[in-house]
């Protein structure tokens, strides 16, 4: 069963067609990568699953409920979040107070509803990530690696049953991309479905079951990462037309 | 037995947690008309409590969400009217038209505050100053409703005594305080923060940020109606400077120097400058002259307003006498 | 407000009276004056937080206040006043018309071709455009971002004194004149976008249309009003302005 479905969807921003006629599936438990070029059109297409950005043909469900016309925050509340590729961190609040705000939304009230349990689960979430000793520290005086946990961490207040992962490990060090993975991986067992953009191939590959491939708007290719990376079409959208051994099995 | 009274414990944390100073301030306002028989202290009082009720109201939507609201008038000013036609034309008792006042008010919170959800930055300020200028201008047009220029005389005073006048006042105020800093303490107040830092991403925790913009608006504008009605009835009449920039600009003032966001800080500047603007008239010449140097100075050495400044910031002494407990358990969110 | 009334104090107070040529040196030294006084308010009042709208905005206007009261307390309320450059008036298609009005048509313009060639092909001009776009980005290509802001005030300053200036002759010299040309200033740029001159142009010209229109067709009252609610209907629609970009 797919958990998102897209299809056909197109977006057109003025003279550039930023998304065109993408198809694709998620399957329930599954952790799946989205990778292409700059510029391809994939954070557009977070943007448009999640109600920041409308699209203008296609359908988009999720849980075989169509998106179109949601407001970011009604998607949240069905349980589908997302974190953000340039960091987007509630500056001159505490960590904890960050925290907070994902646990006042509908869907946190309504699974948690008692207030000692909801900041029992914040403060677990910041155990899980590490972060619990920073609980009372402003978001301010976080570096890269921890405000990306935070935006997880946020995202997971809300206990989605799906998590887009906007390029999470864009600026760290490889220390702190173990971390992260170990944590995609635990939560992907733990029965979270995970959909990653990246642009970090190595590390992504070795995390995902599946790769849709994006290039100028259009999906040029699917499946397994292993078969995904010797494709042609792939192989030169990246890096051109010429003979490359990408090196990643 | 003891259950119940750790529940009231709880319950009254607004008051336990708040600053001392606050709380000597209330009793002191209240005691103080029964110990003073000069009504010329007793009018400055009511105006600095009036601009007191302002300046907090304003503050907890323009310096939570940092968009600047400046046709607060339009609020104060627009219900100050308003009681004074259901006083006047409808012969309505004093606070059953100061009470439909504010609640009028309130409604056009709710719509301007959803008109406005898409403006931001000065285009919020301009879009907000020109509601206020409407009203403003729509008052020397139907001068046979409003009395154009002269505004609208003869309304009933609230009381039959200033000292009692100043007493209701000095109520309201202490029950609109409690309400605000209540409001800002819960979810309400760390959401609006929230999306002052960065809308997109509250949006992505799941909170509809347009209804809590909506309902900080209408907050805002009906204590600021309240405070505009009261206002009114206690000079028992109304004109157009109400409806004026100028009421705007003074408590956009007033709000930047105690502190955006922190409804302490602009209470204490409202009641200080109002008392301190009195105080300067006897040197009267250059009363505005050193009034308005003045508001330079404190601006310059705080830009971030007077309760965040080093002062205060850097001693837990001075902290908490001035702001209260900040870091209960009780603080976090309901 | 002190662009005129410098006019005043250099030409009335310094020069004592003479002919136009002294008229034209005391503005031009008022405008550098204002212009001088200007980067000093920029440099010690507003640089330590330029990067918080508000406190620009509310120091800017306790500045305003401040200098307002004490050109009541030296000059008083009542206004002093400034002679014409150009005396008399002429009768334009049947219409009367104020001429040192009509000197005002050549001033703009020039003033607005200047800014826009200085703006589009100056290396000065290019900087400051950057900065208002993307003042990081300026800073990475090497634009002095510090330079820049303190042009941008002495320049800002130094047209409104020049306004100032050229009014004087024709409206009231009083210390709180500023206030309403302020807030035309601050709702035409709004209208046509910040940051965009071409749409402060149009949003000019929309506003002046429509107010003399509606004076002469309607009434006189209803001027302000119809201005108020064209701005109104603007933001509403397109909360950006006219030409404007999105507020990120």
């Amino acid at each position: 069963m797919n958990i998102l479905a897209a299809e056909n969807v197109t977006k057109r921003f003025g003279g550039l067609q930023a998304l065109s006629h993408i198809s694709f599936g998620v399957q329930t438990r599954q952790i799946l990568g989205i990778i292409g070029p700059n510029g391809a059109g994939k954070t557009t297409l977070f943007n448009c699953i999640t109600g920041f950005i409308p699209f203008d043909s296609g359908t988009i469900t999720f849980d075989e409920e169509p998106l179109k016309g949601r407001k970011p925050h009604q998607i949240v509340n069905m349980g589908l979040a997302r974190t953000w590729q340039l960091v987007k961190a509630f500056f001159g609040m505490q960590v904890i107070e960050a925290m907070l705000v994902p646990s006042f939304s509908q869907r946190s009230m309504k699974m948690v509803p008692s207030r000692k349990n909801r900041m029992e689960r914040i403060k677990n979430l910041l155990q899980e990530m590490g972060l619990k000793e920073k609980i009372r520290t402003e978001v301010d005086k976080l570096n890269q690696g921890e405000l990306r946990l935070l935006d997880i961490a946020r995202a997971l207040v809300t206990s989605p049953r799906l998590l887009l992962l906007d390029e999470p490990f864009s600026g760290l060090s490889h220390r702190e991309i173990e971390n992260i993975s170990q944590v995609v991986r635990r939560l992907n067992q733990e029965g979270l479905t995970i959909v990653i953009i990246e642009h970090r191939l190595r590390e992504l590959m070795k995390l995902v079951h599946n790769v849709v491939v994006i290039n100028f708007g259009e999906k040029i290719a699917e499946g397994p990462p292993q078969e995904v990376v010797q494709e042609k079409t792939v192989v030169e959208a990246y890096l051109g037309k010429g003979r490359f051994n990408l090196g990643v099995a | 037995m003891h259950n119940k009274i750790i529940k009231i414990k709880k319950f009254l944390y607004p008051i336990r947690d708040e600053s001392p100073f606050i709380i000597i301030l209330f009793a002191i306002g209240i005691l103080f008309p029964f110990y003073t028989d000069n009504y010329f202290y007793i009018e400055v009082a009511k105006t600095a409590a009036i601009y007191a009720i302002f300046v907090i109201s304003w503050d907890i939507l323009s310096g939570y969400t940092h968009e600047i609201n400046l046709g607060y008038a339009f609020f104060v000013g627009g219900a100050g009217y308003l009681s004074a036609l259901f006083n006047v034309y409808l012969s309505l008792p004093v606070f059953a038209s100061i009470l439909f006042a504010s609640f009028s008010a309130g409604i056009f919170g709710i719509l301007i505050g959803y008109l406005t959800l898409r403006s931001k930055g000065p285009y919020f300020a301009m879009v907000t100053l020109v509601f206020a200028s409407i009203l403003f201008t729509s008052s020397f047009i139907f001068t046979g409703v409003t009395g154009g220029e002269e505004g609208i005389s003869g309304l009933d005073c609230l009381t039959d005594d200033p000292l009692k006048d100043f007493l209701i006042i000095w109520l309201v105020l202490l029950v609109s305080y409690f309400i605000l800093r209540i409001y800002s303490r819960s979810r309400h107040g760390i959401i609006l923060k929230a999306i002052r830092a960065d809308e997109d991403a509250t949006k992505s925790a799941g909170i509809n940020t347009s209804f809590y913009k909506i309902e900080a608006f209408a907050l805002s504008a009906t204590l600021g109606g309240a405070g505009g009605g009261l206002f009114a009835h206690a000079q028992m009449h109304i004109g157009p400077t109400m409806l004026s920039a100028e009421i705007s600009i003074i408590v956009l003032l007033m709000t930047t120097i105690g502190g955006m966001g922190s409804i302490v800080g602009p209470f204490w500047v409202a009641i200080i400058l109002s008392i301190f603007n009195e105080w300067l008239r006897i040197v009267e010449e250059y009363r505005l002259v050193l009034y308005t140097g003045i508001l330079i100075l404190l601006l310059y050495l705080s830009p971030d307003g007077l309760i965040n400044s080093k002062f205060i910031k850097n001693s837990r002494i001075t902290s908490y006498l001035f702001k209260g407990k900040t870091n209960s358990d009780e603080y976090f969110g309901s | 407000m002190l662009g005129a009334y410098f006019t005043y104090i250099f030409y009335s107070m310094i020069f004592g009276t003479g002919g136009k040529l002294i008229l034209i040196i005391s503005s031009f030294l008022s405008i550098l004056t204002v212009s001088i006084l200007a980067c000093g308010v920029f440099y010690i009042l507003l640089k330590p937080k330029i990067e918080s709208l508000t406190y620009v905005m509310v120091i800017s206007l306790a500045f305003a206040l401040f200098i307002a009261e004490i050109m009541s307390l030296i000059f008083g309320i009542a206004g002093t006043s400034v002679p014409s450059f150009i005396e008399g008036n002429t009768t334009l298609f049947g219409v009367k018309v104020i001429n040192q009005q009509l000197f005002l048509i050549p001033i703009a313009l020039i003033i607005l071709f200047t800014l826009l060639y200085f703006l589009k092909e100056t290396k000065l001009g290019r900087g400051i455009d950057a900065v208002a776009q993307n003042r990081e980005g300026a800073v990475l290509m090497g634009v002095n971002v510090k330079n820049a802001n303190l042009i941008i005030s002495g320049l800002s300053a130094a047209l409104a004194a020049l306004a100032g200036t050229v009014i004087a002759p024709v409206s009231a010299v009083v210390p709180h004149m500023w206030l309403f040309p302020l807030i035309k200033a601050f709702a035409i740029a709004i209208l046509g976008g910040v940051g965009s001159l071409g749409g402060s142009i149009i949003a000019s010209f929309i506003l002046g249309y429509a107010e003399v229109f509606t004076s002469f067709i309607i009434s006189d009252q209803l001027t302000e009003m119809v201005s108020l609610i064209v701005i109104v209907t603007v933001l509403l629609i397109k909360p950006q302005g006219i030409l404007g970009h999105k507020i990120t």
